[in-house]
């Protein structure tokens, strides 16, 4: 009897041991990038699920999934936000890790990865990033900009912005930073740097009190700003905001995401309201100053991002699936949708969790 | 679990229970007996339902000495799953913490954060975790403001008995808050010498571990008179819990290091038993606990950075009151007020510290009355009145509130070989926030019915079958929790059904086997999930649906070997299929649900000896995922994890004690995670020197 059960929990104990370990990953294969679309995939780190890159060909019609880690034999990690092609290569920011993953843009092999602890004081939780003349600009929760070489792929520097910067943009030899404040609205504004001198100046506006995206066209800076809560949790006063030259803000449209190529700016309105209110999708022309509907939104389930090529004129809008309650699914893997710009789909793939970021890598129309 | 057959022997203690009141012994005869001789001598005996119970009176007008026989078998006896963890088992199942005994406990699904700092909660039988009420010394602790409690407070050496109840208690006399919950984890600590015990009594003990884990612990009681005796312990514990861990980021694999996870802890307690007269009997309890660590957060792959601690304090004085009346009658009372401030400071925000601190206060009270009119018949009438209230510094702060007004009626019949027990909970809860408008009320009534049936006269071989329909309130935080909580929420509601076998066998070679098994089928329904309107924005609605089924099976051999040396192997296994029942349009209906393995094992097998008693404890889970999607990345593997003991009694002069004791855990130097990125601390070693007078 005693032997038996002895013997039941050491068949017990070996069966346990010997499932672990079995983690098995794709061999390293290579990936060749040619017309196609990047994805960043936040991932969900806190149910385990590290971010991801899916790279997208638009020639072949084929998605590689987990395209970083099957490049380099490691992760991501928590929470990648944001990715840049610039040069050669592509730029992944990856907020929780404080990291930014330079990869070869044809393989996506890893040419360095740069830690924003580097930067002292001045670094962590970095998001987005922008490029001109050689220097990758990466924004940082920290309050600060630090500034890549592209030659030497180290941090030259940093730069000083405003409370949580989010988004930027670069127009005429100024970086424009947008200072969310974290939602806080109190010391939300925007940071102009002059990229010659390093002078950093706030400008605040009473429209700006979340802004998390800039573009500019024509002079003009496009400013989305993700709005705050009333007292039933309603988004309010979300929307697009334009800054001309002057610096007079003036609001310009309604949206919770946008994107700009050329004198095309395509917002999504989709906030959350009681009652709900039902995405709508939009594409103003800057030039004429007319709107029109770009799609019905019927293939989005709930848009997580949106991106537009001034290149190959496509638009990529990125969306969650339907989880079990009716919602969008934080744990599941999304999908893309490609546009023409007219709105036409063209394709539709599946990506990683949460696909919050995307970039081009195209040459043609 | 099951205590020891036919050996323990046991001084009687007060605080155990009071036995002139327990009902089983007014049922039977003998006990009846005991009863009056203990009301009269005002000595009580240290245990409720014992089937042999010898009485010894050592004196003219006291009595000395009981000699229990098989506690275990009264536990085998119940309607409804009860197991335990005593002092006397610490050693031999290999146990240094309470979440160490809770390994060793079926049914239990611990969420564990690693190493000493981390959180650890536990859920039962596919339960969340805030359907477990932990019961301390016959109170329930509470926390309004999440619903669960951080078991991993309780120093173990405080503790003298742990019992883990799924369902329904199988005691009748206790408060009707105690019955609110699926599954109770009672903690019962160190009982106090009586009146015929005047020595000083003394328990000093220091424990060192690996990570600069450092625990002091004392413990002094005596009883003053005849009607006071007190009790004081306290305990400190510091350690720095950098643990190494490994590392594994696909084909990169590092070394690292658990960094910001010191931690600093202690508590006192200080408890007082006053016996005015015969009958009459008044406890009083003081505690104070104080916990200040770092969090060493989640595991990133290129970065370890955390500016994240806490301060928890909890303060509460607990009282209880029990007092034989005339026809038939008992009355227990119980009052509390507690007080719980928890300090969250975050320095990874820019623009200065993140600062959040909330305050909690319970107050308590709550009468019990016993009517056992007949030999066969018992009825229990509670009613318990409590109020628990939250604020913070936070700017979104609106003060939330609770009052609670709990009844429940038991009735129990008990003849021969069969014991039925129904029951029910009248439940009322008004909660509302001071700064806003708005109330909302709940009002419930939930039935539960067991019996237990002894199969053959001669032997303790029993047959239990039981039903328990219970809710659990929605926390403060899923109601009021700025952009999180939801004021339409409705109670989780549980139904329990279970059926299960018990029994007990001696063979004449001095051994002896004990076992449990019990089949159950849970059912969760309105189960409150949190769900995201946007990113940021989730709220709490009363959407899932989960359906248990599951296994329960414990078993305890003990072998003699001559006199001095014996041989203990205790098993136990757990199944549970724990599924989702909610959309069956969506891909995870029907998948496990996140965190709860489908199977669980753990055991110990001890050889006590008078050289160098050793035991082999281990236990372990199969895979499970940190998510209800399963999704690929969120999938852990199972894994089994052993630990080594030895130690040694030297009987000192005067019946002073010393015992020697080393620990060696998880031996084979697992890497292993219960919590996604939280990984568990590899081999660690403790020793503990205990002085007892």
């Amino acid at each position: 009897m005693k032997k038996n059960l002895f013997l039941g929990i050491a068949c017990l104990l070996a069966c346990v041991s010997c499932s672990e370990d079995e983690v098995s990953y794709d061999p390293r294969k290579t990936i060749q990038v040619t017309e196609g679309a990047y994805i960043i995939n936040q991932g969900n780190y806190y149910s385990g699920i590290s971010g991801t890159l899916t790279y997208h060909s638009y020639t072949e019609g084929t998605t590689t999934q987990k395209a970083f880690a099957t490049a380099n034999g490691r992760a991501l990690g928590a929470t990648p936000n944001d990715g840049l092609i610039y040069g050669g290569k592509l730029y992944i920011v990856v907020s929780d890790e404080q990291t930014v993953e330079i990869v070869d843009r044809r393989t996506l092999r890893s040419v360095r990865q740069l830690r924003t602890s580097t930067l002292g004081e001045k670094g962590g939780m970095p998001r987005k990033a922008v490029a001109q003349d050689g220097k990758v600009y990466v924004s940082m929760f920290s309050g600060y900009v630090a500034v890549i070489d592209t030659a030497s792929c180290s941090f030259t520097g940093t730069l000083q912005a405003g409370s949580y910067p989010e988004g930027m943009t670069i127009l005429n030899n100024n970086l424009y930073v947008a200072n969310s404040d974290y939602g806080n609205v109190t010391n939300a504004s925007l940071s102009r740097i002059n990229l010659s001198t390093g002078e950093s100046t706030l400008l605040r506006d009473s429209c700006i009190i979340n802004p998390v995206a800039i573009s500019s066209y024509n002079g003009n800076l496009y400013i989305l700003d993700s709005g705050t809560y009333d007292a039933n949790w309603c988004s309010v006063e979300q929307g697009v905001r334009k800054m001309t030259a002057e610096g007079e803000v003036t609001r310009f449209c309604e949206g919770t995401f946008m994107a700009l190529a050329d004198n095309r700016l395509y917002t999504i309105n989709c906030p959350y309201t009681i009652p709900a209110t039902i995405p709508s999708y939009w594409v103003y022309d800057l030039d004429k100053g007319t709107k029109e509907t770009f799609i019905d939104g019927t293939d989005v389930v709930t848009p997580c991002a949106i991106a537009a090529d001034p290149v190959s004129d496509h638009v990529i809008i990125t969306s969650y699936v339907k989880g079990e309650y009716g919602y969008a699914d934080y744990n599941a893997n999304g999908y893309a949708l490609l546009y023409d710009k007219t709105g036409q789909k063209i394709s539709r793939w599946t990506t990683g969790v949460t696909p919050c970021g995307i970039c081009f890598s195209s040459t043609k129309k | 679990m099951f205590a020891r057959k036919g050996t323990s022997q046991k001084t009687c203690r007060k605080n155990e229970c009071f036995t002139f009141i327990s009902l089983e012994e007014r049922q039977e005869g003998t006990m009846r007996k005991i009863a009056i001789i203990c009301a009269l001598t005002g000595v009580s005996l240290c245990t409720m339902q014992a089937q042999d119970v010898k009485i010894r009176p050592t004196k003219t007008d006291t009595l000395k000495t009981v000699t229990v026989d098989a506690s275990a078998r009264k536990s085998l006896g119940h309607t409804t799953s009860r197991y335990e963890v005593k002092a006397d088992d610490y050693a031999t199942m290999g146990v240094t913490t309470l979440t160490d005994a809770l390994h060793h406990l079926p049914g239990v699904t611990l969420r564990d954060y690693g190493g000493a700092g981390g959180m650890k909660t536990v859920s039962v039988r596919g339960f969340g975790a805030q359907h477990t009420n932990v019961i301390y010394d016959g109170i329930a602790l509470t926390d309004a403001q999440n619903g669960q409690t951080d078991v991993s407070r309780f120093p173990l050496d405080d503790v003298e008995r742990l019992s883990l109840i799924v369902g329904d208690d199988n005691d009748i006399f206790i408060p009707a808050r105690n019955v609110s919950s699926a599954a109770t984890l009672q903690i019962h600590t160190a009982p106090i010498p009586d009146a015929q015990d005047a020595k000083p009594h003394l328990k000093a003990q220091w424990r060192q571990g690996a990570w600069w884990q450092m625990q002091p612990y004392l413990r002094y009681s005596q009883s003053l008179s005849d009607h006071f005796a007190i009790q004081a312990s306290g305990s400190y514990f510091h350690a720095k819990n950098d643990y190494p861990f490994t590392l594994k980021n696909m084909d990169l694999t590092t070394r690292e290091r658990r960094s910001h996870s010191r931690m600093e802890t202690g508590h006192g307690e200080v408890n007082m038993t006053w016996i005015p007269k015969a009958g009459q009997e008044w406890q009083g309890k003081l505690h104070y606990y104080d916990n200040d660590k770092q969090l060493p957060g989640i595991v990133h792959y290129y970065c370890a950075e955390s500016k994240e601690d806490s301060h928890d304090r909890n303060a509460f004085g607990q009282m209880r009151y029990r007092i034989l009346l005339p026809y038939h009658l008992s009355l227990l009372c119980h009052a509390k007020y507690g007080w719980t401030s928890t300090e969250y400071r975050n320095g990874s925000y820019t623009g200065g510290i993140m600062d959040q601190d909330y305050w909690q206060r319970e107050a308590y009270g709550n009468a019990c009355l016993l009517w056992t009119p007949l030999e066969n018949w018992s009825f229990d009438y509670s009613a318990d009145y409590g109020f628990n209230n939250l604020n913070s510094s936070l700017s979104t702060d609106k003060r939330p509130y609770r009052h609670a007004i709990l009844q429940s009626l038991t009735a129990k019949y008990r003849h021969r070989r069969i014991t039925v027990i129904g029951r029910g909970l009248l439940s009322l809860y008004r909660s509302g926030e001071k700064d806003a408008e708005g109330r909302e009320s709940v009002q419930r009534l939930s039935p539960s019915l067991s019996a237990s049936w002894q199969m053959t006269p001669e032997k303790p071989f029993y047959l239990r079958a039981a039903y328990k329909n219970i809710f659990r309130m929605p926390a403060f935080s899923e109601l009021y929790f700025y952009h999180y909580g939801s004021q339409d929420l409705k109670p989780e509601n549980t139904d329990q059904f279970s059926i299960g076998v018990t029994g007990e066998h001696s063979w004449e070679k001095g051994t002896s086997l004990s076992f449990t098994a019990d089949a159950y089928r849970n059912h969760i329904r309105d189960k409150i999930v949190s769900i995201p309107w946007n990113m940021f924005i989730w709220r709490h609605v009363n959407v899932g649906k989960v359906e248990t089924t599951g296994l329960d099976i414990t078993c305890r051999l003990v072998q003699s070997l001559g006199t001095r040396h014996r041989l203990t192997l205790n098993t136990h296994y757990t199944l549970q299929q724990c599924l989702n029942r909610t959309n069956p349009e969506a891909d995870t209906y029907g998948l496990q649900l996140a965190y709860i393995p489908q199977h669980t094992a753990g055991g110990s097998v001890a050889w006590e000896n008078p050289w160098v008693s050793l035991s082999l404890s281990g236990h372990g889970v199969t895979e499970r995922w940190s998510n209800n999607e399963h999704y690929d990345d969120s999938h852990l593997p199972g894994y089994a994890e052993m630990g080594l003991t030895l130690w040694h009694d030297f009987d000192l002069c005067r019946q002073q004690h010393l015992r020697l004791r080393a620990d060696l855990q998880n031996l084979l130097d697992k890497q292993y995670e219960i919590v996604i990125h939280y990984p568990m601390p590899g081999r660690a070693w403790s020793v503990t020197l205990t002085y007892s007078l």
